[in-house]
């Protein structure tokens, strides 16, 4: 269910990029051919970006696509792996709840000032800043629910399945993510998979 | 301070710590140890105004414009149609993985995603007509790389952001190096299949009918391609409004050849989105290390270290080749140019080197480092999508591409007009 919740945010985001990228190429073109200028375009998409990467990382976590070294976890036994993975976990579930806290002050500072963009458009920063914030608030739960489960296969001492939900991607399940053949949507088999 | 934060960065990423979470831990305990200010206070502001930078917003348009084009099937044709041009050479279809590799990378900013598309493609001739295994992935591994280099580059634009260092004036930089690289590794391929019959493999059949008969399958990277880079080049868009009519040429050229679907587009934001939070995670914990850096006098104190060596510039420049040509072995590339180029790159300019020649000088390192075992994501990749044989294949097969690397790499000391004559007639005259 959280991963279905993650992705509609994921590709709420995606769209939201995509309706940015029309909106900059028309205001490109809008001001080189007919110097017509649309307000704020620059300044939308990049709040466009920001929400939808404050988003993507949880689907980052989900996925297991963080950067990490491999050389330590793959030479050492599973169960001495599985204690480097859950320490990992804790390191991200420490970071994201030092984003979310410095993020949400952030937050709070444009609501007791009613702050407003210095553009044309004057839009209030609490909107996507707000946005944003939620994003970082999903990462956060995110993490958490990825910590308890994989404690949850940790006690059982099931290190595969510790390995399944916070380990290193293997090489194959790797490829899985990086071959976007248009004949095998791999992601989309590997995004069902915990659904 | 400067050892300890060193050694301290190595052992958290020793521990396959994200690298993202391992450098915030650093910067964090660099700011409580060295600083009498509360310097966390300030990562609010550093990470809403990383988030909106709207430079970044290139990020995961390009990526979405590569996403785009591999799966409306437009690189795929792309790939047969070049095998039509280049394959009459001794070795075959192993130039067409360099060619259609410095195609696609023209339309991409990733080396991943290129060696990702060409392995899905040519792979499947390894059998059919008979060439030398691991050469033949060699070939994709190190040509794969050439999308970090030939414009647009995701690592330019974030190597760009960092350093405060002009991404048209990088783009432009990077597109000669990186056809001299290609042409490198086709001569490569070239000698190899001159000296050894054996890799050469069974010629692809073609005539001039068949070759003009596939260039209109040639026409949609070029397409793409000039919708991007032409109005960087031309002055009349940044790096961001460019990536944009470039999503929305692909999204055209996709829905013209009927391959625009629901399905599609939702798998293409998928891989989309999870590229570009992996990047920005790593890319907002180290904006916030390069603010502690600064604070805390770290970046002056490593200067003075530096002047205490009292090397030659030269002598300081093929120190920092040969850390990177280390850490690129066991590093990842892009998280080890975002760790290392706020630290370095002011070292290198003091030195007198120019910051845009240093920065195409890095990215060939980075090319390196994905090709370079046992951290080597390209030879992973297509590994990866190989799914037979062993890692050691692709490892051996790649060993005679680091030659026109290193070549590369010297070409570029020796004359580094190679990447500043374009540059210089076009923004500094």
């Amino acid at each position: 269910m959280l991963r279905k919740f993650i992705d509609t945010g994921v590709m709420a985001g995606g769209y939201a990029l995509i309706a940015c990228a029309i909106l900059v190429t028309v205001d490109v073109f809008g001001r080189k051919l007919f110097g017509v200028v649309i307000p704020d375009a620059d300044l939308l998409s990049t709040y466009g970006f920001a929400i939808a990467t404050s988003w993507a990382f949880s689907q980052v976590v989900l996925d297991r696509a963080n950067v990490r070294l491999d050389l330590l976890t793959a030479a050492l036994p599973r169960p001495a792996a599985s204690v480097l993975d859950l320490l990992s976990v804790l390191a991200l579930a420490a970071f994201a709840g030092f984003m979310f806290e410095r993020g949400w002050a952030v937050l709070h500072e444009s609501w007791i000032h009613g702050s407003r963009s210095n553009t044309p458009m004057q839009i209030p920063q609490v909107l996507p800043q707000g946005l944003w914030v939620v994003g970082l608030l999903v990462l956060n739960i995110t993490v958490l629910v990825v910590l308890v489960r994989s404690l949850r296969q940790f006690r059982r001492c099931n290190w595969q399945g510790v390995a399944d939900e916070i380990g290193i991607p293997s090489v194959s399940e790797e490829s899985a993510n990086e071959a976007t053949t248009p004949s095998a949507p791999t992601t989309e088999a590997k995004g069902g998979r915990r659904q | 301070m400067i050892a300890s934060t060193a050694i301290l960065l190595i052992v958290l990423i020793g521990l396959s710590l994200p690298v993202a979470a391992a450098i915030w831990l650093v910067a964090s305990w660099l700011g409580a140890a060295y600083s009498p200010m509360p310097l966390h206070l300030a990562m609010g502001e550093i990470l809403w105004q990383t988030s909106t930078e709207f430079l970044l917003v290139a990020v995961p348009l390009f990526v979405l414009l590569g996403e785009i084009m591999v799966r409306a099937g437009i690189a795929t044709r792309m790939y047969d149609g070049i095998a039509q041009w280049l394959s009459w050479l001794p070795g075959g279809l192993m130039h067409s993985n360099i060619g259609a590799s410095a195609v696609f990378a023209a339309t991409s900013g990733s080396s991943l995603a290129t060696a990702a598309t060409i392995s899905t493609v040519a792979l499947p001739e390894i059998d059919k007509r008979g060439y030398k295994e691991t050469f033949f992935l060699g070939s994709i591994a190190a040509g794969g790389t050439l999308g970090i280099l030939i414009p647009p580059s995701i690592n330019l634009i974030i190597f760009g952001l960092i350093t405060s260092t002009s991404v048209p004036e990088l783009y432009i930089a990077g597109f000669l190096p990186g056809l001299l690289l290609a042409s490198l590794f086709i001569a490569t391929i070239l000698v190899a299949s001159l000296l050894f019959p054996s890799v050469r493999g069974q010629p692809v059949l073609s005539s001039w009918a068949t070759r003009l008969a596939a260039l209109p399958d040639l026409l949609p990277p070029l397409l793409v391609f000039s919708c991007v880079i032409g109005p960087i080049y031309l002055g009349i868009a940044t790096p961001t409004e460019a990536a944009s009519v470039g999503v929305c040429a692909s999204l055209l050229l996709a829905a013209a050849t009927r391959k625009l679907t629901r399905p599609m587009l939702a798998a293409a934001i998928r891989g989309t989105m999870r590229t570009t939070g992996m990047i920005m995670l790593i890319v907002v914990a180290s904006q916030y290390l390069n603010f502690v850096l600064g604070v805390t006098g770290f970046s002056g104190a490593l200067m003075d270290f530096i002047v205490t060596l009292d090397l030659s510039p030269l002598q300081t420049l093929l120190a920092v080749i040969a850390l990177y040509l280390v850490l690129g072995c066991f590093m990842e590339a892009i998280s080890m140019m975002i760790i290392t180029a706020p630290i370095i790159v002011p070292i290198i300019t003091a030195s007198g080197y120019d910051p845009v020649w240093f920065g195409i000088l890095l990215i060939v390192l980075l090319e390196t480092a994905l090709i370079t075992p046992p951290v080597g994501m390209n030879l992973y990749v297509v590994q990866g999508v190989r799914r037979r044989g062993s890692i050691n294949d692709v490892i051996i097969g790649v060993l005679p591409f680091l030659v026109p690397m290193f070549g590369m790499l010297a070409l570029l000391i020796l004359w580094p007009q190679i990447a500043l004559w374009l540059p210089e007639i076009i923004y500094r005259s």
